[in-house]
């Protein structure tokens, strides 16, 4: 029988107990809001870059050290950022933001900010501080006016808020072996689609692989999506592009389907997937083990395409403009050359209408690329807080600085979206870059447009039309159901009566 | 007498020590059975991580049952289970047995060669086999270049990525497996053994008379750990197939894996979980059930 003190004792050590451990669990949710006077900023580093002290971080660090000597009490945090893709990012950003624990400056990509796949609410709408001058840059008439035509749209959500801001652009091509080409008799570069099916073909006939459509990440199938799609449905998107923005988001994706465009129904959607059939047909086997966008130092699947091309295994690849900072550094500068994708054109097929893609599917994905988390996501923030981070961005993304540090950050292989920045032409770079205007850019479900969990679906589809596991009718019959259901799952999630369009 | 026992075994009936218990139970709860229950629950509601969650009755568990990928994650899954059974029992069995009638000396020395990389983390292992079935590159395809054989994709075709997978690990020896069934071997009663040798029954057929059937409670706890083991362990398919191509490696768990934390269905990866955890449980009862000892 227990004696008094011991009952006294119990209860109280059982509260003690409970205390310590919930102490315990509670013990990682500090204020990180400063004290009186002062700030104190979390930031998200570009993906992949290291710490803040790492070579390529160089240029931010030394702008976030100047920021800091010239408005005391402010201190910036920069946190290293090790996600394989934006899913995975988004997923963690997620968890944080539930618990109310996400920094105050978050990596993000436009993708998912605008077609709503990232929850509304998590985000704050920074257009009233772009709508106002920069105020490290004298004369501007406002913020927005430093950044080339172009980006704006892109950075707009579709009820006209603004939750992200994008500092540059990559652009993506086609990456010949000089050495293949030459053994293959390919004397110039394809300039149009046709010409570049032939091309493929001289190369297989040269006993060379001739491509790699790498699927075992979303880039290159997302990108020849983007690409064919915004090109045969050219003179169709008018009739569901209701957002009309630079990129279809996911209403206009979604009343597209309504309306049996985005169709296999349709002969010009569905001739999208039949020229994939026909690329395929040119690529090395094994698809699934690559990525164009993976890190050429990757070990695991998915691996880069770029050995294939240093090694001579293949002739062509399909990369993006941080190709050549990467393929020079791995000693293979002037043995290879790039072209941008070529336009599809009658020769390849009669519903082509000669649309040119030069930058249809690059664009503003490339560094510094950054949103301002709301107080529900970020419980240290607050509206004084809120203008001190976008002041911090300002300084950031003054041109000058926007271009030197993006120069730094990828060897000069993006392009800063401010038109006064300062560039650096790499060889080839220039080659890449849209001259005139970009069409309307058709993404549908390969660019997590309509959901994550839809765009790794189609993924998967992709990769067994591609490794022949699928049938063009087969893959025809399950892509209609994957469109269907995403667009009925993608209204109900944001409450929208497609009938109304 | 109570007052002629030691001090602790005094000690040991006092409830008032329960208190001690208390934080270790208060972790496990906090830690373990919360997060279960709330998973159980969970499968219930459609949740993105960041919304409100919503009601959806039993509709994610429908849902799941009726989507395309269920047969081929559940043929999947029977191919890994009973794979990874089969080559657990033969590859680890037969190793204990020849270890156990290696001379002492010898014995010992195999034993510990063939436990010590347990220690290996499982991921230097994947990365480890990774390179081996690297596409032409891997050591594998180099092997097969060089004799003139075929270099297949390994992980990259679909006809061969999901027995790749079961691949990794080979010789599959070093596991626990194989000291639950040395330790079994070792203590098998002297007696039966040495009226075995008196009735002259040979060293195979004592493999099949005697060890088996005396060593089915070790059986029982290999093939119910080995399944488990199967079902839970999606990281290799996670971080080298990625559940591809298309969906030739694509199992319940890794579904479940990227439903919660890649498309924001947590309400729906918490369903999938619920059903492994049921379909598990079945498993872990029938095994038990068939695997019974037959011997009193």
């Amino acid at each position: 029988m227990l004696n008094r003190s011991s009952r006294t004792f119990l209860p109280a050590a059982a509260v003690l107990a409970v205390a310590v451990v919930l102490a315990g669990c509670s013990s990682g949710s500090s204020s990180s809001g400063g004290g009186s006077g002062s700030v104190a900023i979390k930031a998200e580093l570009p993906p992949n870059t290291g710490p803040i002290t790492a070579a390529d971080n160089a240029g931010l660090k030394l702008l976030t050290t100047q920021y800091e000597a010239a408005h005391k009490g402010v201190t910036v945090t920069w946190l290293p950022n090790n996600t394989a893709s934006i899913t995975q990012a988004n997923a963690a950003l997620e968890s944080q933001a539930s618990g109310g624990t996400a920094p105050d400056l978050v990596w993000e990509q436009y993708g998912p900010v605008t077609s709503g796949a990232l929850p509304n609410g998590l985000l704050q709408n920074i257009k009233p501080f772009l709508d106002k001058p920069n105020p490290y840059v004298p004369g501007n008439s406002s913020w927005l006016s430093l950044f080339s035509p172009s980006t704006v749209p892109y950075m707009t959500s579709p009820n006209g808020d603004i939750d992200i801001i994008l500092g540059s652009n990559v652009e993506t091509g086609m990456f010949y072996s000089k050495t293949a080409f030459a053994q293959a008799k390919i004397t110039s570069t394809p300039v149009s689609w046709a010409d570049f099916m032939t091309d493929l073909g001289k190369l297989k006939a040269a006993r060379i692989t001739p491509f790699m459509f790498a699927d075992g990440g979303p880039c290159n199938p997302s990108w020849f999506e983007r690409l064919a799609t915004s090109s045969l449905l050219a003179d169709q998107v008018s009739k569901f592009d209701v957002n009309h923005a630079q990129v279809t988001n996911g209403l206009d994706v979604a009343v597209g389907i309504k309306k049996g465009i985005i169709s296999m129904s349709n002969p010009r959607y569905a001739e999208v997937w039949k020229l994939l059939g026909q690329l395929a047909g040119f690529s090395d086997g094994g698809e699934s083990n690559y990525d164009a966008c993976s890190n050429p130092n990757a070990t695991t699947p998915p691996l880069s395409t770029q050995a294939l091309l240093i090694q001579g295994k293949v002739g062509i690849l399909w990369g993006g403009s941080w190709y050549i900072p990467q393929l020079d550094s791995a000693g293979f500068t002037s043995k290879y050359g790039v072209f941008p994708e070529p336009p599809i054109t009658g020769t390849t097929t009669p519903l082509a209408l000669g649309t040119s893609t030069v930058g249809v599917i690059g664009g503003p994905n490339g560094n510094g690329q950054w949103g301002v988390t709301s107080q529900h996501a970020d419980s240290t923030m607050t509206t004084q807080k809120t203008t001190s981070v976008m002041n911090f961005l300002a300084w950031l993304f003054t041109p000058d600085h926007l271009g030197n540090w993006i120069k730094i950050n990828q060897s000069g292989a993006d392009i800063p979206t401010e038109t006064a920045a300062p560039t650096v032409n790499l060889p080839g770079l220039k080659n890449l870059v849209p001259t005139g205007k970009v069409p309307t850019v058709i993404d549908v479900m390969l660019d997590d447009v309509l959901s994550t969990a839809a765009t790794n679906s189609g993924l998967r589809l992709v990769q067994s039309y591609i490794d022949g596991s699928l049938s063009y009718t087969a893959f025809a019959s399950q892509w209609q159901s994957l469109l269907n259901s995403s667009a009925q799952q993608w209204a109900t999630q944001n409450h929208v009566d497609l009938s109304k369009y | 007498m109570l007052w002629q026992r030691p001090w602790l075994s005094r000690l040991r009936y006092r409830p008032v020590l329960g208190v001690i218990l208390l934080p270790s139970l208060a972790l496990i709860g906090a830690f373990s059975y919360y997060p279960a229950v709330r998973s159980l629950i969970g499968g219930f509601y459609q949740w993105n991580g960041f919304s409100p969650p919503t009601y959806a009755g039993v509709s994610q568990f429908t849902a799941y049952i009726q989507s395309p990928d269920f047969g081929i994650e559940l043929r999947n899954i029977a191919i890994l289970v009973g794979g990874s059974i089969a080559i657990t029992l033969v590859s680890q069995f037969t190793a204990a047995e020849i270890v156990s009638r290696m001379p002492r000396r010898a014995g010992a020395v195999a034993r510990y060669l063939l436990v010590l990389p347990i220690v290996l983390p499982p991921l230097v292992l994947i990365e480890v086999w990774a390179y081996l079935l690297q596409p032409s590159s891997g050591l594998i395809d180099r092997v097969f270049g060089s004799v003139g054989l075929p270099q297949p994709s390994w992980l990259g075709d679909p006809h061969l990525a999901l027995v790749s997978i079961l691949l990794i690990g080979f010789p599959w020896i070093s596991n626990l497996g194989f000291l639950i069934f040395l330790g079994g071997l070792q203590n098998l009663p002297k007696d039966v053994l040495d009226a075995g040798r008196l009735d002259g029954v040979s060293a195979f057929r004592r493999v099949f008379a005697i060890d088996i059937p005396l060593l089915m409670p070790q059986f029982r706890i290999v093939v119910i750990l080995s399944g488990i083991y199967a079902v839970q362990n999606f990281v290799p398919i996670l971080l080298l197939t990625n559940g591809g191509p298309g969906t030739a490696t694509l199992v319940p768990g890794l579904d479940m894996f990227q439903s919660a934390f890649q498309n924001d269905q947590y309400g729906y990866g918490m369903a999938i979980g619920t059903l492994l955890f049921v379909v598990m449980l079945a498993f872990t009862l029938l095994a038990m059930r068939l695997l019974r000892s037959r011997t009193t």
